[in-house]
């Protein structure tokens, strides 16, 4: 592949980073420039923050995020194979047939040992089978 | 034939393992027996063999149990020609009087099961080294040597003297090791096999003096460590920490003899690389000269019998080196002759003196040790070189073909009759000491005679510590022609003695340089005990301190660099680069370190500088 | 042409259908520990017996390749699965304490173990970058959630590190991967031997770049110096009932990856890699006896021990093609010896604990006889020293290297090996002439090690006497 074939590439680049700048620039031109102190708060749907948004917050989002990721990740794939359908055939299918179901395990496995349980203190589930461990490691 | 070598190689194999499960359950002295007589049986099975070989029946034998490492052509193949017939008849011959004796010796120990156990596993080793027919054989052997003298030497190892030795003698021979591996790579390297046949066939039209001369070296650099020879030595003296039976056998008349045999059993390999055979000669003079003075010097009669089986050793290399090879063989079983009887004489008086092994503490030992005292008296004017005793014809021949030699060769023919002198010398010294004079025993030490199954090893060495040497006289050198053959079949050309009345002449003058020792000690210590502790002496008690340079310099040297190795790269280096930026970015790196650890970080730094490396090293080889 | 054959990924099939069935039994049944021993033990023979008829069927023919060429399979990738589940097997047994003390959480060990086991034989069937790059994250990633199992501190610490290095060392790797690519248009290692067979790169500076990544992606995995720096901490953090399996596992898994791709795509640019991967091998023999002498805990000693191992190793590849037989004995008997020893330190220290301080070895001849002999023949044949595999794999792998005319390398390797014996002989001496501190009761040793301590001693010492079966069977193996 030569060089030239990757022009479009790189005129897109070009474009975009010009766009950036360029609109940056301008806001910066165009813009009255006249600061307070509520106006150098950091925006929270126009509400005056509390507290420091740098803070802890539970583990649990990342576990929510992260199932949620793999169901996103699924969806590429099942896109790629959903383009060959045709030319994988039966053998595709199943191969797909048997990705997602590996993908609903893990959920299931992740759902019954608590893992969605958001409000987990006053769950039984919990009482039973994740406390007794969390205290046995600490 | 193949039967009973294959047994002879065996039994000791068979006695080791059944002593290894069920020593410690035998009362005494049963592990001792079975031990004997399985060391017995292989010296007799051995002994048919031998006589065979001798009749002319067969003359080489080759036994070869399976294929070993295929892809190397490397069979497990034992050869059975003359030499090997004799080295294994001076192991399982020395070495059943050893076990014998041993059953006395170490009596009422609290691991009489599993001495005997790794005593077997030592005969069986040395049977491995002395027959293997190819280098990875031998090499097996000379491993296996090395680790059961190791387990021997540190067999007390509630000592921690013991221990010590035990780690140094081991640490000293992985030094020569070394040497020995790089030889075989390179004679397998050269030749695309290992096995003697075929290495020492091709030897002459195939390998260069360039490379022979580094072939041999590097064996020599093994056969130096095993065999105690300048500068690996060190070991040796400090060997002695283990039961006298282990250093006779070991450490006197077997193991360390294994640096000779294989120097003869390469022969042909030396001979190729005049170099190589010149150093061999050259250190075994200056180790036999060497060891020789330190001796002189020594109270612990233990540490002069070290000394003196260096100096020995010494002669050996020099017969060898100077192609005297059936010379050289001849000294290695003399040798192990009396030295293995001079050491159990001292086994002997330092059982009966209850531990004690400070000459200065005995005196007047003869008259309540009258057979310890005739056998090791045997073996004091073997060592002089008297004739007719062993050692006088053995040393003789090695010193008439050096001298042989001519040229250079005068030089190392003067040191080792100067040696000679001196060997004289310290054993007389020794013997003085010891038996002589008036008794100046600790009080509450009785010394007695030593049981009859310790006496009795003693007699059978002195017998043949005075007739050993017949079967090699010049007047009718048997022996010679019994070895000649395997020399032969090695294309080993053989260095012979001078003809005429050279020879004579040089016996007479070794003969006055063993009676000017001998008599000059008499002078000195027949009635006194000197005081040797200052000066000179002290120089020479400490064996002019190398013993010290070497920890200073290896040692300590060596562990500190582990050490700083250690503390450089896995604390100082890394830790220490990370610490240097946390401190240097202050409050940020506080903030950040509960979320990073430093280590992390600095892990990753040392990944990126070697993919960097990598990365460039590959950018040198082609540019974009 | 895309060839799609379940068959062929019948190992991975077998291995991972019993990871599922078993949590999905956990979820619904909450079974004993032994129903998780029982299903994860037939996957397990069943993946080894599929790689035995593979080899049966596949030994010394060209490549059969499988799913639009992704999967190969060969003698190379059958070997590598024997290699793997026999390991895998084994590794379970040893730290099968682990799985009972970890209580319900036990039946995510066994399956991740499974699926490790499946992301390692797939690193040695990959015939395609990309699918050797998501068979190099299967197995790390149940590397770095197994390292921190017990979820303690040290495993915290360990799995942490041992994930956060992995991800940084997986980037490399990508990035190599895209060189590759960029250089050869292909991501099929097929693909890209015949380009390079038949094409002269008249600037081959990006193709050697991606060489010189994936080596450090691969050297990280196998902890070759300097991209050892893991090791250490992960061995002394991870549990001591799965450390030997890791610790086996990475090395087998990266070795079969690196000889698949430096002897099949690669193979024209031997002399340009190889001289690299020698001064790596001799870096880590160096490095890695070095710190191992100073080394006072003995799963930090065995580490800085793996990192010397992994260098003899890499030296064999030095040989190119000729030295892929010599990386597969010696990667799969050290396997063995790495998996037996951990088996012993899991039953001194415990096979939930990291650390082991030599200390706790004082006197174990008289503790535990069995596991002390044990443990000494595992660092006997670690030495090299004759008549264990250790030997004949140094053998082998010198062999090779002096060969491809690497003199210098196999010089200080061998005199790396002698120094090498101090700290193996350290834990014999240890353990059998020093005095048990205090009271020191006999040890109580579960079935679990026991056997695994067993079989690899046996092993050790018969494959060491007569290597030719395992040496014939790797030769029929590769088609080289």
């Amino acid at each position: 592949m030569a060089l030239v074939d990757y022009l479009p590439i790189a005129i897109m680049f070009a474009l975009a980073l010009v766009f950036a700048v360029v609109s940056l620039l301008l806001s910066r031109l165009i813009a009255p420039h006249d600061p307070t102190p509520e106006k150098l708060e950091p925006y929270e749907c126009g509400i005056v923050p509390l507290q420091d948004p740098v803070q802890r917050f539970p583990v649990r989002f990342y576990l929510v995020a992260m199932l949620f990721v793999i169901f996103d990740i699924e969806i590429v794939f099942l896109f790629a194979w959903a383009v060959q359908f045709e030319a994988l055939g039966w053998p595709g299918t199943i191969a797909v047939g048997v990705f997602t179901l590996l993908l609903v395990e893990t959920l299931v496995y992740a759902w019954r040992r608590g893992a969605l349980d958001w409000n987990i203190p006053h769950r039984e589930r919990y009482r039973r089978v994740v406390a007794p461990e969390i205290e046995e490691a600490a | 034939m193949e039967t009973l070598i294959t047994l002879a190689l065996l039994l000791p194999l068979a006695g080791f393992t059944f002593l290894a499960f069920f020593g410690t359950r035998l009362p005494e002295p049963w592990p001792g027996v079975i031990a004997t007589t399985t060391a017995g049986l292989s010296f007799v099975l051995a002994l048919i063999a031998g006589l065979d070989v001798i009749g002319g029946g067969t003359e080489r034998l080759t036994v070869t149990w399976f294929e070993w490492l295929p892809a190397l052509g490397v069979e497990a193949s034992f050869l059975y020609d003359p030499l090997s017939v004799l080295m294994t008849l001076v192991v399982t011959g020395v070495g059943s009087l050893i076990h014998a004796y041993s059953i006395g010796y170490m009596h009422g120990d609290e691991r009489y099961g599993r001495f005997f156990a790794y005593m077997n596993l030592f005969l069986f080793s040395m049977l491995t080294l002395v027959t293997g027919s190819n280098f990875a054989v031998l090499f097996v052997g000379w491993e296996l040597v090395g680790l059961s003298s190791y387990l021997l030497i540190s067999f007390w190892f509630e000592r921690p003297t013991a221990a010590a030795a035990g780690k140094k003698a081991f640490v000293v021979n992985r030094i020569g090791d070394v040497g020995f591996l790089v030889a075989l790579m390179l004679i397998f390297n050269t030749f695309g096999t290992l096995a003697f046949d075929a290495v020492f066939g091709e030897a002459p039209a195939a390998l260069g003096t360039g490379l022979a001369t580094g072939i041999t070296l590097m064996l020599l650099l093994g056969a130096a460590g095993k065999s105690a020879q300048l500068p690996l030595y060190v070991w040796l003296p400090d060997a002695m920490e283990g039961p006298t039976p282990v250093s006779a056998l070991i450490h006197a008349a077997t193991m360390v003899t294994a640096g000779v045999y294989m120097v003869a059993r390469t022969g042909i390999l030396f001979e190729l690389a005049p170099v190589s055979a010149g150093v061999v000669a050259t250190v075994g003079a200056a180790t036999a000269l060497f060891a020789a003075t330190i001796a002189v010097a020594q109270f612990d009669i233990k540490r002069v019998l070290a000394y003196s089986t260096i100096s020995q050793l010494g002669y050996m290399f020099m017969g060898v080196g100077a192609a005297a090879h059936v010379a050289g063989v001849f000294h290695l079983m003399t040798h192990a002759f009396f030295k293995a009887l001079l050491f159990l004489g001292a086994g002997s008086v330092i059982h009966g003196m209850a531990g004690q092994q400070d000459m200065r503490k005995m005196g007047g030992l003869a008259r309540v040790m009258p057979w310890t005292f005739a056998t090791m008296a045997v073996a004091w004017l073997a060592i002089s070189g008297i004739p007719p005793f062993a050692g006088f014809w053995s040393k003789d021949e090695i010193l008439a073909v050096v001298f042989g030699r001519g040229g250079g060769w005068t030089v190392l023919w003067a040191i080792g009759l100067f040696t000679a002198l001196l060997t004289a010398f310290y054993m007389t010294r020794m013997m003085w000491m010891t038996f002589g004079g008036k008794a100046r025993w600790d009080d509450g030490v009785h010394p007695h005679e030593s049981p009859r199954v310790m006496v009795v090893p003693l007699a059978v060495l002195g017998v043949l510590s005075v007739v050993g040497g017949l079967i090699n006289t010049p007047f009718k050198p048997t022996l010679e022609h019994f070895l000649e053959p395997a020399f032969e079949a090695f294309h080993v050309h053989l260095a012979h003695p001078p003809e005429g009345a050279t020879p004579w002449v040089l016996a007479f003058v070794s003969i006055a340089a063993g009676l000017i020792g001998i008599a000059a000690a008499t002078a000195r210590y027949r009635s006194r005990v000197p005081d040797e502790e200052r000066g000179a002496w002290k120089l020479l008690n400490r064996g002019y301190y190398v013993d010290d340079a070497y920890a200073a310099a290896f040692v300590v040297g060596g562990g500190a660099a582990a050490r700083w190795a250690a503390a450089s790269f896995d604390q100082k280096g890394i830790d220490g680069a990370v610490n240097g930026v946390a401190r240097l970015t202050g409050a940020v790196a506080r903030r950040l370190r509960p979320l990073q650890t430093g280590f992390v970080r600095s892990y990753a730094v040392a990944v990126l500088v070697g993919t960097v490396g990598l990365l460039a090293w590959f950018m040198t080889r082609g540019g974009f | 042409m895309s060839n799609i054959d379940f068959l062929a990924l019948g190992p991975e099939i077998a291995v991972t259908a019993a990871a599922v069935l078993l949590l999905m039994i956990e979820v619904a049944r909450k079974p004993s520990a032994r129903v998780w021993g029982w299903i994860a033990g037939i996957g397990i023979a069943a993946a080894l017996g599929l790689s035995i008829a593979g080899w049966v069927l596949g030994r010394g023919t060209d490549a059969n390749l499988y799913f639009s060429d992704m999967l190969a399979l060969d003698g190379f990738s059958a070997f590598g699965g024997i290699v793997v589940f026999t390991l895998t097997g084994i590794g379970l047994i040893a730290g099968w304490g682990l799985v009972t003390s970890l209580r319900r959480r036990g039946a995510e060990f066994v399956a991740l173990v499974l699926i490790a086991a499946a992301g390692m034989h797939l690193m040695a069937a990959s015939a395609n970058l990309i699918m050797l790059f998501i068979a190099l994250e299967v197995a790390s990633i149940s590397f770095y959630v197994l390292a921190g199992i017990t979820r303690n501190r040290a495993a915290d610490e360990a799995a942490l590190k041992y994930f956060l290095l992995g991800a940084f060392a997986s980037a490399v790797f990508l990035y190599g991967i895209a060189l590759v690519f960029a250089a050869t248009g292909t991501l099929s290692m097929a693909g890209q031997e015949s380009f390079l067979g038949e094409t002269i790169l008249l600037r081959p500076g990006v193709l050697l770049a991606g060489i010189a990544l994936l080596i450090v992606g691969l050297g990280f995995k196998v902890s070759a110096a300097p991209f050892h720096v893991w090791a250490p901490d992960v061995y002394q953090g991870a549990p001591s009932g799965v450390t030997g399996f890791l610790a086996a596992g990475a090395k087998v898994g990266g070795f079969a990856a690196l000889a698949r791709v430096l002897t099949v795509p690669l193979d024209a640019y031997l002399d340009d890699w190889a001289p690299a991967v020698a001064v790596v091998a001799v870096a880590s023999v160096v490095v890695g006896t070095l710190l191992a002498i100073a080394q006072d805990d003995i799963k930090r000693m065995l580490a800085y021990s793996s990192v010397a191992h992994a260098g003899f190793i890499l030296l064999a590849l030095t040989a190119g093609d000729a030295g892929v037989e010599a990386v597969w004995f010696y990667v799969s008997t050290y396997a063995l010896q790495v998996v037996g020893a951990f088996a012993v330190v899991a039953a001194v220290s415990g096979p939930d604990t990291g650390a082991s301080p030599l200390d706790s070895y004082a006197g174990l001849g008289k503790r535990s006889p069995m596991m002390a002999a044990g443990l000494g023949l595992m660092m006997i044949a670690m030495g090299g020293i004759p008549m264990t595999t250790g030997f004949v794999g140094k053998l082998g792998v010198f062999r090779a290297a002096i060969d491809a005319g690497y003199l210098w390398a196999v010089v200080t390797a061998l005199v790396a090996t002698v120094a090498g014996l101090f700290f193996y002989l350290r834990v014999i001496v240890r353990m059998y002439m020093d005095a048990p501190g205090g009271d020191a009761p006999a040890l109580e040793v579960g079935r679990g090690p026991a056997w695994a301590v067993g079989i690899t001693s046996a092993a050790t010492i018969v494959l060491g006497i007569a290597p030719w079966p395992l040496l014939n069977m790797l030769r029929d193996a590769l088609p080289f």
